[in-house]
Parts: C-alpha cells; structure tokens; sequence
C-alpha cells in the first residue's frame, strides 16, 4: 500500500486490505469471488444452451446473498474511515474515499448485471435497479448502524432470501418506468449516504456506533454504546438505562468470604449484559413469527443452525470484548485458576441460558403455530440432543479461538466457518421429513468427544495466557 | 518467614520476547521493602512488560518473578490482596457509574478503607454519579489511583499514573505517594517519564535500558555522583550507558 502515493488509489487498496484482513477472510472472499465468477459464466452458458430456467431460478438467492455480504463489509468499513478525525481534516480524503467506495459498490452491482441481465425472465433496467437499491440500503444500514434498521433490514433480507421467485417476479414485472425511477431513486440514496458522510462529526449518535462482532455482545457493548452515547445526550432512554444498570452488586460494605466461589462467579458475571439470553429469544420469535406469517414453515434443518450458533457468537464475543482488561482483573485477589474458572462458569451459566431460552421459544412457537406439530414434537429430544452437541463443541472451539484472534470479528468468522460443517451434519440429520438416526448417533457420540478434547487445550492456553 | 524478606519484589534472570523482539534480556533487579522506587527508561525501553512481568501478567521464557517470596506467575489471593496496581490505561465497565466501580472492586477485597476512599474522593473531586464512559483520561486515572488506595496496600505498582493528570491532580497524588510511604513498610514501585515527580517522591531509580537494569540506586547517591539534576543524568545514562 505504502506504494501507491495517488490517494485513490490509496483508498482503493485500503478496501481491497479490509476485505482480505485477516488471512482466513481473505480466503474466504477470494474463493466467494472466484466462485461468483464461475456461477456468473455458467448462469450465461446455460442460457445460450436453452437449460436457464432451472439455474436461473437459483440465480436471485445467490446474488442477493453476495450483494449483501459484500456491501455489507464495504459500508462497514467506509464508515469505520469517516468516524475518525482524519476524515474531516486531512485535504481531499472524502472525495478519494468516496470515489474508491463508488468504484467497488460499481463492480458489486455489475456482478448481477453481468450475471443474469438480458436473460429470460431478468429484464435489464429492473435488474440493475433491484440490486443498486439493494446496495444502497447496504450503504445505509452500515453507516447508520440503527439497532431497529439493523433487525428490520436483517428480517427483510432473510425473506427475500427465502422467496427467490417472488424477488424473480419482482424484477419481471416492474414497468421499466418504474424499475427507471426506482434506479434513480437509489443513486440519488447514494448520493445522499456520501454527503452525509462527509457530514459526520462527533457529536451525531452515529459516530460512535461501531459494528463489529461486539454487537452480537452487545447488549454488553450495547452498554458501552449507550455509555458513549450518555456522552453526548446526558437525557437517557429508559432502555439505556435498564440497560446499564448492574444485574447485581454486593451491598455496600460486602467482602468475599470464605467460601466464595458463588460470589466470585456472580461478580464475574456483572459485567454480562442483563437477560441477554431472554432478549435472544425473542429475536429468535420475531424472525420465526415473520418466516411463518409469510407463508415459509421453518424446518428444523433451515433453524437448528441458528439455535446452535446463536448463543455461542453472542457470548464468544463478550469474552472477548471483555479480554482487554483481564490484566487489571487478574490483579483483584483471586488466583489466575479460579478467575478463568468463575469467568469460564459465569460464561457457562449464561450461555446455558441462552440456549433453554431459545429452545423454549422454538418448542412454544411449533406447537402453537404449526399445522403438524404433533408431528415434529417427535423429532423434539433428538433435535435438543442434537442442537446441545453443537452447542458444546461450538462452545469448546470458542474457548479455544477468542484468545487467539486478534478481533472479536475474527474469532465469530472462525466460529462462523465452523458451523458450516455443523449445518451440514444437522441437515443431513434431519432431512426430509423425518429422522437419519446412524448421523444422530455418530454426531451425538463424536462431538462430545471431540469438545471436550478442545476444551481441554483451551483451558491450558488459558491458564498460561499472557494477558 | 517469607514476610520478614528485606525484598519485595525480585527478579532473576527474566527474559521476555515478543515474537523476535527481546524486550527483558536477563534481568536481575530487587525492590527493597519500605522504598520507593522510580522506573525510568526511554519510550519502548519495557517498563511496562517489566512492571507486567513482576505482577504476573506475562510470563517470562526465561527466569523467575517473586513478589511477597511467592513466584509472580502463581500469585495467591493472599498475596493479591496486599497488591495495588494501576495500569497505564486504566480499565472499567463503561456502564458502571465511579460509585459502583468502586463497591465492585472493594468486593474482592478481605479488607476496604471506606473513609479513605470518601476522603480522598471528595480531595481529588472524584464524583461518585459519573459515568466511567464519560469521564476525562485525567479523571478515570485519577478514580483508578483511588481504586488501587482502598484495601491500603502493602505494595502498589503504578504504570505511568501521572501521564493524563493535570499539575494539581499530580501534586495530590504525589502527596498521597509520600504519605503512604510514610506509613510503616509501605513500597511503591512507578514508573514515569516525568523526573521532576519522581524527585519529589522517590527515594531510589532505577534505569531500564537494553533489556536490563543498568543503574539501581539511591537518589541522591545517582545525583552526587553524576553531579547533575536527574532529568540531566537521565538523558546522560540513556546516551552513554
């Protein structure tokens, strides 16, 4: 980077560094973008062969998912640049940040325009427009960072990856005037996400609103947020109150005592946000009422995941948000076995939590909403079976992997890609309609093992732990 | 009969490396019970990684650390608590107010001196309301220092306590420094980049250079002998030791 002395290109190859940082995302975009390459070819030649319909009817999940995972990366990191000082006072830094910001978005949206316009069913004008506004809502979400614009912007994206013919019919049957108008109306969101970035100063809420995995936490760095922002806003909403408010503190006066192993696990759970785990399940209902309500009936292969990797993300992340101040910590007195012991306990607890939370609240929502619950009630035991072994050998890999990524994103990613191979154990597991009993079994036997045997190294890693 | 050692703190050939980067290479060095010691050294010199190594938060690849006559690396809860220690920057749940900062940590503690912290919390116009995520650099050190006074300890280590603190608050604290030294067997052990501080509080220095402790004595032994004020003897030790 030091090389390129034009700032845009500077600003070009800080992007392209962003993507690529740390190795094992660099890989991962690197194989998503040789891989969208490929699916854009074969989407063409298809086509030319007369065997579209099928692929093409596959093509909107696909790029829906890459026009959001990647303009996703590309806001978050444009508004990382401009919520620091820099960007307002070093001489042409917005206009050479924008304009990369502009280059990249221009190759995201020409991957869908390359890939399916002028084919059957994929009309030119209404495909460019559907994914530059679905870029530009991107954009939006990324620099805004609004809890609510995140969580309603998440459910939409979940549907509309669900519903791929009604995004098909979408783009069809929009006259071009409107799919014109519609394309107009994006730029110019563009347009207005570029000038209000160049806009943003510290005392806008947005400013200080950081994603990174901490916000899976974050109810706890939620608490850090609200804490920044108190900064500025001395009035406090009623939720950022309850928010910062202790889950529990000795009386005044009170003093370990012998023994006190419990008060040590409850004073090292204070710094856990407050019913994380009650507010889990609720998004868990929200997401699953809206899925149900738009006519999709969850199976346990398309949920299951989301019920294993749910807890751990959210509390892995804590952790390590939490890391940081482990060496003032250490320094209370409390031996280093027993403060990673009650910390790791704590965790433990919480995460349990988490996860009888969201179960409950699945169990609740099959019976009360499904036609055949009677039916799926049966898969019930194993698919609790299934989910705690996930849980555990997600939870193990946790322990291992927070201390050694250097960011609570990397270490989510590592968790991330893990969960990959769980999916597909789950999926096979409960496929259909009914239950693969030898995958259950062979699952049910080989994580446990396998967890306990992580668990272990990462409990010796962290009792020598530089901290 | 580990309480009746002459040493606080010791160190035996310590080394610690980051990666290929040495930054402790073989260090000896002992901290005198009842002194006060100043740890001076250039910018990346490794006085914190020291001060962390002494306190058991890093573990050395070669050598050993002991604090009370117990290694560092496995300090007990015992041995904690006589321990204060403020860390170059301090760390704190961004949500808690000071008040509830403070309960916290005193709850660890077998012992807490409310009427001390009370004292020195209305001297240092620490306000027990405030938000730790909105207080100043200056305030939040200056709420640690207090934090680290309340179970009165027997050794307190300081990293850089005085950086983000305006002149009154450092006069205040370097009080605070010269009565607690006064106190019985008291140690304190800080490092700083500010000589004119360390001359009106400690009684020996000590010079990180290279990895090592190249000079380890009294003050006014340092001074007699390099006839020089200490911020010139520093500078003389940094370019010719």
């Amino acid at each position: 980077m030091s090389r390129v002395r034009d700032p845009f290109g500077r600003a070009v190859v800080s992007v392209f560094q962003h993507l690529a940082s740390p190795w094992f995302l660099g890989v991962f975009v690197g194989f998503y973008a040789v891989l969208t390459v490929v699916v854009v070819i074969v989407a063409r030649v298809a086509s030319a062969v007369g065997r579209g319909p099928s692929f093409l009817a596959a093509m909107p999940t696909f790029l829906i998912l890459s026009v959001w995972l990647f303009g996703m990366m590309l806001s978050l990191h444009v508004k990382k640049q401009f919520s620091a000082p820099r960007a307002r006072l070093l001489p042409g830094f917005a206009r050479a940040h924008l304009a990369a910001a502009g280059l990249w978005l221009s190759i995201l949206i020409a991957v869908p325009f390359a890939g399916v316009a002028g084919l059957p069913g994929f009309p030119v004008m209404g495909t460019v427009a559907f994914f530059t506004a679905l870029a530009a809502l991107c954009v939006w979400i990324g620099i805004v960072q609004a809890v609510g614009l995140n969580i309603a912007a998440t459910l939409g994206f979940i549907l509309l990856m669900n519903r791929p013919l009604w995004v098909q019919g979408l783009i069809a049957d929009t006259p071009p005037v409107v799919a014109a108008a519609a394309l107009v109306l994006s730029a110019a969101a563009l347009a207005a996400a570029a000038r209000w970035l160049t806009r943003l100063h510290e005392e806008v809420p947005a400013y200080h609103r950081e994603w990174g995995m901490r916000t899976g936490a974050d109810l706890h760095a939620g608490r850090a947020r609200a804490a920044d922002a108190a900064t500025h806003n001395p009035r406090l909403s009623r939720y950022a109150t309850w928010l910062m408010r202790p889950r529990w503190l000795p009386p005044r006066r009170a003093t370990l005592r012998e023994p006190f192993l419990r008060e040590v696990r409850r004073l090292m759970a204070v710094d856990m946000p407050r019913r994380a785990s009650w507010v889990s399940a609720l998004m868990f209902v929200v997401l699953f009422s809206v899925l149900t309500r738009v006519g999709e009936q969850p199976r346990p292969e398309t949920f299951l995941p989301l019920l294993v990797v749910l807890p751990v993300t959210q509390l892995s992340s804590m952790w390590h948000a939490r890391a940081s101040g482990f060496g003032q910590e250490l320094m209370r007195p409390v031996e280093r076995s027993r403060f990673f012991g009650q910390l790791a306990a704590a965790w433990l607890a919480e995460m349990s939590n988490a996860w009888l939370a969201l179960h409950v609240a699945g169990v609740a929502l099959v019976l009360l909403t499904w036609p055949d619950a009677r039916f799926w009630l049966t898969l019930a035991f194993p698919a609790l079976a299934a989910s705690a072994a996930g849980n555990a050998f997600l939870l193990a890999n946790a322990l291992y992997w927070v201390p050694r990524a250097r960011s609570g994103q990397a270490a989510v990613f590592a968790l991330v890609v893990l969960t990959l191979p769980l999916s597909g154990w789950l999926g096979v597991t409960f496929c259909g309609d009914g239950l693969r009993t030898g995958w259950l079994v062979g699952g049910l036997i080989a994580l446990p093992l396998l967890s306990v045997a992580i668990a272990g190294s990462a409990c010796r890693r962290w009792l020598r732990a530089d901290v | 009969m580990q309480a009746m050692d002459t040493n606080v703190m010791t160190a035996a050939g310590v080394v610690k490396r980051f990666g290929r980067k040495t930054v402790l290479d073989g260090l000896d060095w002992a901290v005198p019970r009842g002194s006060v010691v100043g740890l001076l050294g250039a910018n990346g010199a490794g006085k914190t990684t020291l001060i962390k190594c002494l306190l058991g938060l890093l573990r050395p690849q070669a050598g050993e650390c002991r604090i009370f006559g117990e290694t560092s690396w496995t300090l007990s809860a015992e041995a904690k608590a006589r321990i204060g220690y403020v860390a170059q920057v301090p760390y704190a749940y961004p949500w808690m107010t000071v008040g509830q900062w403070i309960r916290y940590t005193a709850s660890f503690y077998p012992a807490w001196n409310d009427a001390l912290i009370d004292r020195l919390a209305r001297e240092w116009d620490v306000t027990m309301a405030d938000r730790i995520g909105q207080l100043s650099p200056g305030q939040m050190q200056r709420a640690a220092i207090l934090l680290a006074l309340g179970h009165e300890p027997e050794l307190l280590v300081l990293d850089e306590p005085a950086a983000s603190l305006d002149p009154a608050a450092r006069r205040d604290f370097l009080q605070v420094i010269v009565e607690l030294a006064g106190r019985g067997d008291r140690t304190v052990l800080f490092s700083t980049h500010i000589t004119s501080d360390l001359e009106r509080v400690a009684d020996r220095v000590a010079f990180l250079k290279g990895g090592r402790i190249v000079h380890f004595g009294l003050l006014d032994e340092l001074k007699d002998r390099m006839q020089l004020n200490l911020e010139d003897s520093f500078l003389e030790m940094h370019r010719h030791v």
